[in-house]
């Protein structure tokens, strides 16, 4: 037993709120009582009524709640106060992003673990139409991370790996499904649908996991952290979106468990009914209990694990205790 | 570790019926309320601990009894339902 916390998916709508110090969750047929000391995070996707008395309580109890809205895209989280307050550990972050040499290392780190998730991606799903060119053009662009000075070009290696990489899907997906490029806000066709919304479900777990550490949320070091969102969550989910994320779209077609069915289409967006969503969670989920035997710890460890070992490996970088290479999957 | 909780609270008594109510409060803030007087869920040692250690505070050591089944392994569990097939610790709502 690692982690005996889990998240919860509200797809039903209804009534959130707090009821003896614990969770209480009511729908016009049932009340259903969660216990409070279960939950890792909450997602919420349905039409929920809460109030301050159940988010003060959610907030103590350091519970980070995820709201998305009817469409399915990620529209805030409920951060509670930090707890894990360390004055050093943000005076490090800050220093990191400050000195560009500092900066752009850890950055590069970032896109080296994308770019190695999308090269054993490809090796795993590996297909006849998957090229050796295609091998060599991710090598030669992991080997460029290394020559990029400034945080742009870093990027725009970046783009154009994940490009690379998203031309491939076609050879990989065995379901017969439009895709020609990635497109955002919104989503075109199901694949992007399906993209967009993994990699939301991506990115708050890393956010979760951040919530857990000493590290601020908002400094980052890929991503300017003027953006909107929790920058420093986006960083280390481009580690994690090809091996959490993509695997498990991948799995998903190709088994058929989600078809053109679970969507909805209009002239120009395209988005998960309730069904298909709840299909999705519910994969990715199992994609996160799922264990591998850690290589260095020698132990068993789940998936969602090994996002807040990456944030410890941060940390410890930062303090100048180890220097951070960023995970490399070998399966 | 996976639990199954199971009380059993003398309510002759006004006292008896407050502490049955405390009981379930108490237990509802870590497991799954499945019947009347069952919980179950995945829990850790130290929740468990902590559970625990409020029922002892609350029941009457002479006159009530808590058992608690362990699972070492969830995957040892086979569940089984006659009637309305639900899952009570069902994280997706």
């Amino acid at each position: 037993m690692l982690n005996a916390m889990r998240n919860y998916y509200i797809f039903k709508s209804g009534r959130l709120s707090r009821k003896d110090n614990s969770i209480m969750f009511e729908t016009q047929e049932e009340f259903k009582s969660i216990p409070v000391n279960d939950i890792d995070s909450l997602y919420i996707f349905g039409e929920v009524d809460i109030n301050t008395k159940a988010l003060n309580f959610l907030a103590q109890k350091g519970i980070v709640v995820h709201i998305f809205n009817y469409y399915g895209w990620w529209t805030g989280s409920l951060y509670p106060r930090e707890e894990l307050l360390a004055g050093e550990v943000v005076i490090r972050q800050a220093e990191h992003y400050l000195d560009r040499n500092k900066r752009i290392e850890i950055a590069r780190e970032f896109v080296k673990g994308a770019i190695h998730g999308f090269v054993y991606n490809l090796k795993r799903y590996k297909h006849k139409d998957i090229g050796k060119e295609i091998f060599q053009q991710l090598d030669n662009y992991l080997n460029l991370v290394n020559e990029q000075e400034d945080i742009p070009s870093l990027m725009g290696i970046e783009g154009n790996a994940r490009d690379l990489y998203y031309d491939m899907f076609p050879n990989i997906i065995r379901q017969d499904i439009e895709f020609d490029k990635r497109v955002k806000r919104p989503p075109n066709n199901i694949m992007n649908a399906l993209i967009s919304f993994v990699n939301s479900l991506v990115y708050t777990a890393v956010l979760k996991e951040i919530y857990r550490t000493q590290l601020n949320p908002t400094i980052s070091y890929l991503h300017e952290p003027s953006y909107r969102r929790f920058s420093l969550a986006l960083d280390v989910a481009e580690i994690f979106k090809p091996i959490y994320g993509d695997r498990t779209i991948f799995d998903l077609l190709n088994n058929r468990s989600i078809t053109e069915d679970h969507f909805d289409k209009d002239l120009n967006y395209c988005y998960l009914k309730e069904t298909g969503r709840k299909i999705v969670v519910k994969a990715f989920e199992e994609k996160l209990n799922t264990t591998i035997k850690h290589k260095k710890l020698k132990r068993n460890v789940s998936y969602e694990r090994i996002i807040r070992l990456e944030l410890y490996k941060l940390i410890k970088h930062l303090l100048g205790e180890e220097v951070y290479k960023s995970f490399r999957i070998w399966w | 570790m996976y639990v199954i909780l199971v009380y059993d609270i003398a309510t002759d008594t006004k006292e008896g019926q407050r502490r049955l109510i405390r009981v379930m409060k108490k237990c509802r803030q870590y497991l799954h309320h499945t019947q009347k007087s069952v919980f179950e869920g995945e829990i850790s040692y130290g929740r468990l601990m902590e559970l625990k250690v409020a029922i002892g505070k609350i029941i009457d050591h002479n006159k009530d009894y808590v058992v608690i089944y362990k699972l070492e392994n969830k995957n040892s569990l086979v569940r089984e339902n006659i009637g309305i097939d639900f899952d009570p610790t069902d994280n997706i709502l």
